[in-house]
C-alpha cells in the first residue's frame, strides 16, 4: 500500500458514498426518474474532484509523519478532509456565480459530502492504519539501523 | 472528561454565545478571561515566566485600546497578543517567529491533540466497545430498511402520504430547531472550538521551542568543512560567480574583498542621493517651485523604502557567517557602518518627504503606516549595528525586531485613527481642501467629526455637479451620504447587544442620537 493507493481509495470511495446519499434524498424528493441525472452527477463528481486527489494524497502522506498514535492520525486525517471538502465548496462558490442555489443547499451538499468522506475514510481504514504501521516501522529501521525481514 | 476538552469545550460554547453576530467588545473582555484563566490553570509554570507576564501587560493595553478605540489596528494588536501569550505559555520560548510557529502547529495538528486528550477520558473507556458494536450492528438492517422503504413508498401511495406527513412534521421540527440554531452557528461553534483549542491544547511536536532554544543571540565561529560548504545553496553561487575564487582556502579572503568594494561603492552611490536630497528636501524645499521636486516626493518614497530594506538585507548577507571573525574585515565593518548611517540619513529624507506629504495633502492611513514603518526600519539599523559590532546571530536580530514591531502595534493601537485623520484634514482645509473620497472611506467613528464640518460638504456640493454611478447612486451628495451612513450606523446599532459595547461606538451613538434628538425637539 502506498500514498497513492489509500489516497485514490478514500477518493473513490468518498465520491461513490456521496452520490449514494444526495441520491437517495433525491429519489425522496423528485421520485425515481433522477436516477440517470445520479449517474451522470458520479461521473462528473470523478472529473471535477481529479484535482483533489493530488491533496488527498498529500494529507495521508502528512498524517504518516505525525507522531501521534494510530487513532489520532485518524482523526487528524478526518478532520483535514472534511475542512477539504468545506473549502473546496467555498471555493466553488467563488468561482462560480450560480451555484449555489441558496444556503441552504450548500450546507445541505457540503455535510452530505462530509459525511460520505468520514464514512470512506472508516472503510479504507485497514489500509490506512498498515500504511501508518509500515511508516513507523520504516523510521525505526531508519533511525535504529534496524533491518525487518 | 479530562479538564482540557472540558475546558476547550466550555471555551467554544462561551465563544459562540458572545461572538455570534456580534462585534468585538466588552465580549472580548469576556473571552479574554476565560482564555487567560484556563491557559494559566493548565500551564500554571508560565505565570513565573517574566516573558509571559510582560505579554500579558501588552494584551492587556491592547484589549483597553479594543474597548477604547475599536479600531482595526486595536484589534489586529488585541489577536496577536493573544495568540503569542498562549504559545508563549505552553512552550519555552524568546522568539515570537517561533512562537508563532508553535500556535500554527497547535492550529494544524488540533484533531489529532484533541483526540489524545479524549482517548485518555474515562467516558471513552467504558462507553467505546458498546457505541461500536452499536455501530458496527446498525448499518445492515439500515441500509436493508433503507431499501425497503422506498420500494414500500413507491409502491403503496397511502403509505407514501402517510410518509409525507411524518416527513412534513420532522421539517417543521427541525425549522423550528435550526430558527434558533442555524448550520451557521453551528459551523461557528466549530471553529470556536478549533480556535479555543489551538489556544489551550499544546501539541507533542516541540519542533518550533526545540529549535528557538538551540539558536544563540551570539554567532559562534564555525569551522566548515569543503564537503559541508558544498552543500551551502549559496556555495553554488559563489562558485558560479566567482569561478576558483570562490572556493578553496582563501574563500573568505575573496568575499571579504568583495564585500569591500561593494559597500564603498554602494556608499559613494548612497552619498550622492543624500547630498541632493540634503539640498533640496532638508533644506530649502518649495514645493511649488519644480516639477521635479513634487515628482521626487510623491513617488520616491515607496522606492527609498525598498533600498533601505534591500540595504538591510545586503549586510545581513555579508555579516552571517564566519566574516565576522575575519581579522581583516576592519574595512568592511566601517563600510557597512558608514552604510548604516547613510541609510538613517536616508530614513530622515522619507520622514521629510512624508512630512511635506501630510503638510500639503493631509493625513491618511499610508502616510501614518509610513511613519510607522520608518520607525521599525530605524530600529532594524540600530540591530544590524549591534549585530555586526557585537557579532550577534541573525536569531537575534529577527528576534529583537519581532518584539519590536509587536510592541509598536501595541502603541500605534492607541490612537483613534480615524477620527484624528478626518480632524485633521479639516482643520487644515484652508490650506489644503479634504479628500471627501477618501474621509467618507473611514469608519464610522469617524462620523461626528466629519457631521461637525458639514459646511465644508455643503459648499463642495455646490462646487461640482452630481456624479452617478453605474447604479444611479451619487457619489459626490456628501450630506445626503452623511445622512445615510448616520442612520445605517444606528440601524446597525441596535442589532448588537451590550456584548459589544465599546466606548468608541457609544460616544459616536451618544453624539448622533443626542443631535438627532436636539433636531427633533427643534422642529
Amino acid at each position: 500500500m502506498t500514498n497513492f493507493d489509500v489516497g485514490m481509495k478514500i477518493w473513490w470511495k468518498a465520491i461513490l458514498l456521496n452520490a449514494l446519499f444526495t441520491g437517495t434524498w433525491a429519489v425522496f424528493e423528485a421520485g425515481t426518474g433522477v436516477v440517470a441525472v445520479i449517474i451522470i452527477m458520479i461521473i462528473l463528481g470523478y472529473l471535477i474532484t481529479l484535482p483533489l486527489l493530488p491533496l488527498v494524497m498529500w494529507i495521508v502522506k502528512l498524517m504518516r509523519a505525525l507522531p501521534y498514535g494510530r487513532k489520532e492520525s485518524l482523526c487528524w486525517l478526518n478532520t483535514m478532509l472534511v475542512i477539504l471538502v468545506w473549502a473546496f465548496y467555498g471555493l466553488a462558490t467563488l468561482v462560480l456565480q450560480s451555484w449555489p442555489p441558496d444556503e441552504t443547499f450548500f450546507y445541505l451538499v457540503a455535510t452530505t459530502t462530509s459525511l460520505a468522506v468520514l464514512a470512506a475514510v472508516q472503510m479504507t481504514k485497514k489500509h490506512i492504519l498498515n500504511l501508518s504501521a509500515t511508516s513507523s516501522a520504516e523510521g525505526l529501521a531508519q533511525n535504529k539501523s534496524l533491518t525487518y525481514v | 472528561m479530562r479538564k482540557e476538552i472540558f475546558l476547550v469545550t466550555a471555551g467554544a460554547v462561551l465563544f459562540n454565545i458572545i461572538f455570534w453576530e456580534e462585534k468585538l467588545g466588552l465580549n472580548a473582555m469576556l473571552f479574554d478571561l476565560f482564555i487567560i484563566a484556563a491557559i494559566f490553570h493548565l500551564y500554571p509554570e508560565s505565570r513565573s515566566r517574566s516573558v509571559v507576564l510582560s505579554l500579558l501587560i501588552l494584551h492587556i493595553s491592547s484589549l483597553f485600546t479594543l474597548l477604547l478605540h475599536n479600531s482595526g489596528i486595536s484589534k489586529s494588536a488585541f489577536c496577536i497578543t493573544l495568540v503569542l501569550l498562549a504559545s508563549f505559555a505552553e512552550y519555552i520560548h524568546r522568539s515570537p517567529w517561533y512562537a508563532g510557529g508553535s500556535f500554527l502547529l497547535n492550529l494544524g495538528l488540533l484533531p489529532a491533540s484533541v483526540a489524545e486528550n479524549w482517548r485518555s477520558s474515562e467516558f471513552r473507556n467504558n462507553n467505546r466497545k458498546s457505541f461500536q458494536k452499536l455501530l458496527r450492528f446498525s448499518v445492515f438492517p439500515l441500509l436493508l430498511l433503507l431499501v425497503f422503504f422506498l420500494i414500500y413508498q413507491l409502491s403503496n401511495s397511502v403509505f407514501a402520504q402517510l410518509v409525507n406527513d411524518f416527513s412534513l412534521q420532522v421539517e417543521r421540527f427541525f425549522t423550528n430547531i435550526f430558527s434558533w440554531f442555524s448550520i451557521g452557528r453551528l459551523l461557528f461553534l466549530a471553529a470556536g472550538f478549533y480556535l479555543v483549542g489551538a489556544m489551550l491544547l499544546k501539541t507533542r511536536v516541540n519542533y518550533f521551542s526545540t529549535r528557538d532554544a538551540s539558536s544563540t543571540d551570539n554567532l559562534e565561529r564555525k569551522k566548515i568543512l569543503p564537503q559541508q560548504k558544498k552543500k551551502e545553496a549559496i556555495y553554488d553561487i559563489l562558485v558560479g560567480v566567482l569561478g576558483r575564487f570562490g572556493s578553496g582556502m582563501m574563500a573568505l579572503k575573496n568575499v571579504n574583498t568583495i564585500g569591500i568594494i561593494s559597500l564603498l561603492l554602494l556608499n559613494l552611490l548612497l552619498l550622492v542621493v543624500n547630498v541632493i536630497d540634503i539640498r533640496y528636501i532638508w533644506f530649502d524645499f518649495d514645493f511649488s517651485r519644480n516639477a521635479n521636486i513634487y515628482k521626487m516626493v510623491h513617488e520616491g518614497t515607496e522606492l527609498l523604502i525598498v533600498s533601505i530594506v534591500l540595504a538591510m538585507m545586503l549586510l545581513i548577507f555579508l555579516f552571517k557567517g564566519n566574516l565576522n571573525f575575519y581579522k581583516r574585515n576592519k574595512w568592511l565593518k566601517f563600510g557597512a557602518y558608514a552604510w548604516i548611517i547613510q541609510n538613517i540619513i536616508l530614513v530622515i529624507s522619507v520622514l521629510l518627504r512624508d512630512y511635506y506629504y501630510i503638510e500639503f495633502f493631509g493625513l491618511a492611513y499610508k502616510r501614518i503606516g509610513v511613519l510607522f514603518f520608518l520607525f521599525a526600519v530605524l530600529t532594524g539599523l540600530t540591530t544590524v549595528f549591534i549585530k555586526i559590532h557585537f557579532k550577534k546571530s541573525n536569531y537575534f536580530l529577527f528576534r529583537v525586531n519581532a518584539w519590536a514591531c509587536i510592541v509598536m502595534l501595541v502603541i500605534s493601537s492607541s490612537i483613534n485613527w480615524d477620527p484624528m485623520i478626518a480632524s485633521y484634514n479639516f482643520t487644515h482645509n484652508d490650506k489644503v481642501p479634504v479628500d471627501l473620497e477618501f474621509i467618507f472611506r473611514l469608519s464610522d467613528k469617524a462620523l461626528p467629526v466629519i457631521d461637525r464640518n458639514v459646511t465644508v460638504l455643503q459648499q463642495r456640493e455646490k462646487q461640482q455637479p452630481a456624479n452617478l454611478n453605474w447604479r444611479g447612486e451619487c457619489t459626490n451628495c456628501y450630506t445626503e451620504m452623511l445622512k445615510k451612513r448616520k442612520q445605517e450606523f444606528l440601524e446597525k446599532q441596535q442589532q448588537y447587544t451590550w456584548l459589544s459595547w465599546n466606548y468608541a461606538d457609544h460616544s459616536v451613538k451618544q453624539y448622533l442620537t443626542g443631535k438627532t434628538g436636539t433636531q427633533l425637539s427643534r422642529k
